[in-house]
């Protein structure tokens, strides 16, 4: 089922044009967004999230009518964990993840207790977060995205300042999740994507130029041995192009 | 209290304004006739009639900044009427506490303390709708400039220089107008990036 | 001089450098006007830059505060670099950027002065002195900028050298005033900065810098310490300032005067000799067809020249004079001098001696506002020169208590 449609989209900074018009639709399941640095990964998902509004184009989410990033009520239903957030220092654990559940209008009371529940941060609720470090910071803005499980969540780079056991549990939540609601990750190490699988959406230069599978992606290098060969292939079909 | 406040650390922000509203009425109570000519005719007027109230509002717009930007900016929930509440509080009784410090020298009018806050506030919530608070603070040793540049200006210039420390008409026009747009676009503009 | 060039690219002074130079030139320039003379100049060089303390303040404090996270990458704790030498090296940078500022914004008013006015001496001491203030609040700020958080470092920049500068600037003549390079009198010409006095001056900001430096390096260390030795420098220095004299002006060595033969002798410091031929006719002018009553002096001389009996002096003020403000300076001191013919005395304030001072300095200027314009009470004749002058004469007659 189709949850976020997304339709001639550009985004730009000044006079750079970032994102060239792109089609997207995702469904419920497991996105990797794959690219260089500079691809527009973190541009597309912050319109997606409704951070920057698109210069042109739309998005949708589900069968509502009108744009999901200029309807603020829309933006209940898409989570956003940032590339670098920024939590207030001063505020605890679980007053930031209240604090985000009401800026989304969760009433769920419960959502709160189990979104912290998901990121493995219950014991340091009461932590204020300017003690916590930066991997457990990220766990935290994490669960300010999944609070109220919203049927999009957008993560941005989620495994940065991860230590591999958090890692391995991150990639537990995401698959958990990504069983309800449409999950992209967006990433530049092939690694990430390997054992995420699912869906993988490669941007190039501002435009989607892959969609498929893990294996598709794998086996569009000349020899289908790896998926670094593939993506490697891929790229230098895109820059001869 | 609402989450929107609890983000905010109100006790410390109105200790703040609290104290700033304390130094201000401990500078102006140094009554001027006692300072010798040079610095005491310029300076202290200047610092306690429009320097002060627009430290004071740059201290308003840096307590009025958003500390989760990007939680704030990705909210479903409109937080105009929140904001408008948040500056009304802080701005409100930073007005009342200078209101109140102008209170005390013999030359203050009382007027040019609330047109000076206005100023200062109206001007540093534009800049910080764009730029960061540290350049909101720049607008201080500008404002000082300005201030002590119209205060020996030939009478010609000073309705050009609103941000002198004589009232006009004019000027106290001009300052709330900065004052209003200040505000309106705080509330109605989503949080800088 | 690479570590000098990184130190100078990672300071906030880049920016705050030329917005404090903008300032101290706008306001040297367009508030105080051009002042004319060496000394003055130099002296509203340095009260010029008090406006931008709380610039540099704040830059230093923002410097202090760069990479103090634990997640910034260069985060000093972590780095090979001892923390006396990051404190050092910030400091140099954002000093540099100071008095990059202050040399060109004090080279810009020294400039409008040179070819007008030939200097006694070069204000070098006012200007070293104006260096050690700006060295000593950047290692404020840096002490300010390692402790406070950012809000309070905002606010205590912006406020604290505004009020500290004034309220210590504040005496003239008193120890306590020796404690800031503002200048509330500013040294007049034929007066120095007095050596002793710059000398105690800059032992005291030397203090402060090393206190500020050390304050700033305990921080991650032993902040206590750090606190108890600043105390001590801060101390020494207090005591080095607050146990001598007051007094920051003191005379040149050499008088050099410049004077031009009117009616009168009229003498100015050579430093203001640009001043001397508006001095000469307002001088005439007041002068003229007053000997038919009373006796005239000898030599008018501006103040600090030396006098003989025959001589009246007076002070010409800071501002760039023209001739009607010149009138205004003379006025007082010449009636002074008539009513009381040459010898030591005072004449006390009364509307009938005010209303004399103004009719000389119309008559020395005629588009001022004319005495009879303003009152009316004191039957100032409209008849011929010489029925005024009786007048002029009769309303000074036994004005002058001898002292």
């Amino acid at each position: 089922m189709t949850i976020l449609h997304v339709r001639g989209l550009e985004q730009g900074y000044g006079r750079s044009l970032v994102l060239k018009g792109i089609d997207l639709d995702l469904d419920v399941g497991l996105t990797c967004l794959l690219g260089l640095n500079g691809a527009g990964k973190t541009t597309l998902l912050r319109t997606l999230a409704g951070d920057l509004a698109p210069r042109a184009g739309s998005v949708s989410l589900g069968d509502r009518a009108g744009d999901a990033v200029q309807d603020r009520a829309s933006l209940a239903g898409i989570g956003y964990l940032a590339q670098d957030p920024v939590l207030p220092g001063h505020m605890s654990v679980r007053d930031v993840v209240e604090y985000a559940a009401w800026l989304k209008g969760v009433q769920d009371r419960d959502a709160v207790g189990l979104a912290l529940e998901q990121v493995s941060m219950s014991s340091q609720a009461r932590d204020r977060c300017r003690t916590l470090s930066g991997g457990m910071r990220r766990r935290v803005a994490l669960a300010c995205a999944l609070v109220g499980l919203p049927p999009v969540l957008l993560l941005d780079e989620p495994t940065v300042g991860l230590d591999p056991e958090q890692r391995l549990q991150l990639r537990d939540v995401v698959r958990t999740v990504a069983e309800s609601a449409a999950v992209v990750v967006s990433t530049h190490e092939l690694a990430e994507v390997a054992a995420l699988g699912g869906r993988v959406i490669v941007l190039f230069d501002g435009a989607v130029v892959f969609s498929d599978t893990v294996e598709g992606l794998r086996s569009h290098g000349p020899d289908s041995e790896s998926l670094e060969a593939g993506f490697a292939h891929l790229l230098r079909q895109e820059r001869s192009a | 209290m609402s989450p929107y406040f609890r983000a905010r650390q109100l006790s410390r922000a109105l200790g703040t304004v609290v104290v700033l509203g304390l130094v201000t009425a401990a500078v102006g109570s140094r009554r001027i006739p006692a300072l010798p000519p040079g610095f005491g005719q310029e300076y202290v007027p200047v610092i306690s009639l429009a320097l002060m109230p627009v430290i004071v509002g740059v201290t308003c717009t840096t307590l009025l900044e958003s500390p989760a930007r990007t939680l704030e900016r990705t909210s479903c929930r409109g937080l105009a009427a929140h904001r408008s509440l948040y500056a009304l509080i802080i701005c409100g009784l930073a007005i009342m506490l200078l209101l109140g410090a102008a209170t005390l020298p013999e030359e203050k009018p009382y007027l040019l303390v609330a047109t000076h806050f206005a100023a200062g506030t109206g001007l540093s919530l534009l800049i910080t709708a764009w730029l960061s608070d540290t350049f909101a603070w720049l607008l201080v040793p500008t404002y000082a400039l300005l201030s002590l540049m119209v205060w020996q200006a030939a009478d010609a210039w000073r309705p050009i220089l609103v941000f002198g420390p004589y009232p006009t008409q004019w000027s106290v026009a001009v300052c709330c107008a900065l004052g209003a747009l200040g505000v309106a676009t705080h509330v109605t503009r989503r949080p800088r990036e | 001089m690479r570590s000098l060039a990184l130190a100078l690219r990672a300071s906030w002074g880049a920016l705050a450098a030329p917005a404090a130079m903008l300032a101290a030139v706008a306001y040297g320039l367009l508030n105080n006007g051009w002042v004319g003379a060496w000394m003055e100049t130099a002296q509203t060089a340095v009260n010029a830059f008090t406006l931008a303390l709380p610039l540099i303040v704040l830059a230093a404090g923002l410097d202090a505060q760069r990479d103090s996270d634990v997640s910034s990458p260069l985060y000093p704790g972590r780095g090979a670099r001892s923390g006396v030498v990051i404190t050092l090296w910030r400091w140099v940078g954002i000093t540099s950027w100071m008095l990059a500022a202050f040399i060109a914004a004090s080279a810009t008013l020294l400039i409008t002065t040179w070819g007008r006015s030939d200097p006694i001496e070069f204000p070098w001491l006012v200007l070293t002195v104006g260096v050690g203030w700006i060295a000593a609040h950047t290692a404020l700020g840096l002490a300010l900028g390692a402790y406070l958080p950012r809000l309070g470092l905002l606010i205590v920049a912006a406020v604290a050298p505004f009020l500290l500068n004034v309220g210590l600037a504040y005496g003239t003549g008193s120890p306590s005033a020796l404690l800031t390079a503002l200048d509330n009198g500013v040294l007049a010409v034929g007066t120095r900065l007095a050596p002793e006095a710059a000398a105690r001056q800059l032992a005291w900001f030397c203090a402060l810098t090393v206190g500020g430096l050390i304050v700033a390096t305990a921080r991650r260390s032993k902040p206590w310490l750090g606190m108890a030795a600043a105390g001590v420098m801060v101390g020494l220095g207090l005591v080095s300032v607050l146990t001598g004299p007051g007094e920051r002006g003191a005379p040149v060595a050499e008088e050099k005067q410049i004077c031009a033969e009117g009616v009168v002798v009229v003498c100015v410091w050579k430093e203001h000799a640009y001043y001397l031929p508006a001095l000469r006719d307002v001088t005439d002018a007041m002068v003229e067809d007053l000997d038919t009553a009373l006796p005239l002096p000898d030599r008018v001389a501006e103040a600090g020249l030396a006098l003989s009996d025959s001589s009246v002096s007076f002070y010409i003020g800071t501002q760039n004079a023209g001739p009607g403000m010149l009138a205004e300076y003379l006025a007082p001191d010449l009636v002074r001098w008539l009513a009381c013919e040459g010898t030591p005395g005072e004449v006390a304030v009364s509307d009938d001696v005010l209303v004399r001072e103004r009719w000389l300095a119309w008559r020395a200027v005629p588009d001022a506002l004319p005495p009879q314009a303003f009152d009316e009470t004191h039957g100032i004749p409209e008849g011929p020169i010489s029925e005024q002058v009786d007048w002029f004469a009769a309303g000074l007659d036994g004005a002058c208590a001898p002292l």
